[in-house]
């Protein structure tokens, strides 16, 4: 990928901010959630923005699949979420995003949060399918989840519908000094 | 510190991560024009791209349009 203002660069957001005070926009969406420490990458995005400058997180809350039906689905969600505690991803970060960015002095902080609603055969459980593909061995082996529950999982149903994630975006501004 | 679970080495990553740009990135791009910052000269840190979906298709909504 090359372009002339666009420039790609591999860093530690957790060690270090990218040039303090310079951006118009910070962003990132589906990362913090992977993060062993999301406050000190905050701490560094916001450093990152000019005064006047947005910070906008997006990240997942799997509220939704505390409801979801039926029952097997929700046994494996409970063995991804059980999975996924054990490999220290969090998956209810969504909710913690806007206390997070008040507490560290960011202005008319706003969030919303979306839930696609999705059946079997969609992009959406596409993208699942995909996803629980990829880590079936992990998933298997941590004992969180077994074969037969992954195979249902990956049923492609177009009756079925469905919720997953709940992405919560929220966003805040550096003060004007 | 544990492991990225998943990396870009894994089988079938690229698909997923296209899967990811096309569900997500519309999401994404609503509340960045929301915000009404991204404006010609100004500058964007995207921390984490992915397969940099948004930061290239950004770039292409800012470009001047083309003279017929």
């Amino acid at each position: 990928m090359r372009e002339p203002n666009l420039e790609l660069r591999q860093s530690d957001i957790v060690a270090d901010p990218v040039e303090p005070g310079t951006f118009d926009l910070v962003t990132a969406r589906a990362v913090l959630h992977h993060v062993q420490n999301p406050d000190a990458a905050i701490v560094n995005m916001v450093a990152g923005l000019r005064p006047g400058g947005a910070l906008l997180l997006i990240e997942p809350d799997l509220l939704p699949v505390s409801i979801v039906e039926p029952p097997d689905v929700r046994a494996f969600w409970e063995g991804w979420l059980a999975w996924a505690g054990e490999r220290g991803i969090n998956y209810f970060i969504g909710r913690t995003l806007a206390p997070r960015l008040a507490g560290l002095g960011l202005m008319k902080i706003s969030g919303t949060a979306e839930t696609a609603i999705y059946n079997g055969g969609s992009y959406r459980a596409d993208y699942w399918i995909q996803t629980v593909t990829e880590l079936r061995h992990e998933l298997v082996s941590s004992g969180k989840v077994d074969d037969a529950l992954v195979d249902m999982f990956l049923g492609t149903d177009p009756t079925w519908w469905t919720r997953a994630i709940a992405f919560t975006a929220v966003h805040g501004w550096a003060p004007v000094r | 510190m544990p492991k990225y679970v998943l990396g870009h080495d894994l089988k079938g990553e690229g698909t997923r991560l296209a899967l990811m740009s096309q569900l997500l990135d519309p999401m994404h791009r609503r509340y960045i024009d929301a915000l009404g910052v991204v404006r010609p000269g100004a500058r964007t840190l995207e921390v984490g791209c992915g397969n940099g979906s948004m930061s290239h298709g950004s770039l292409n909504a800012l470009r001047p349009a083309e003279k017929q």
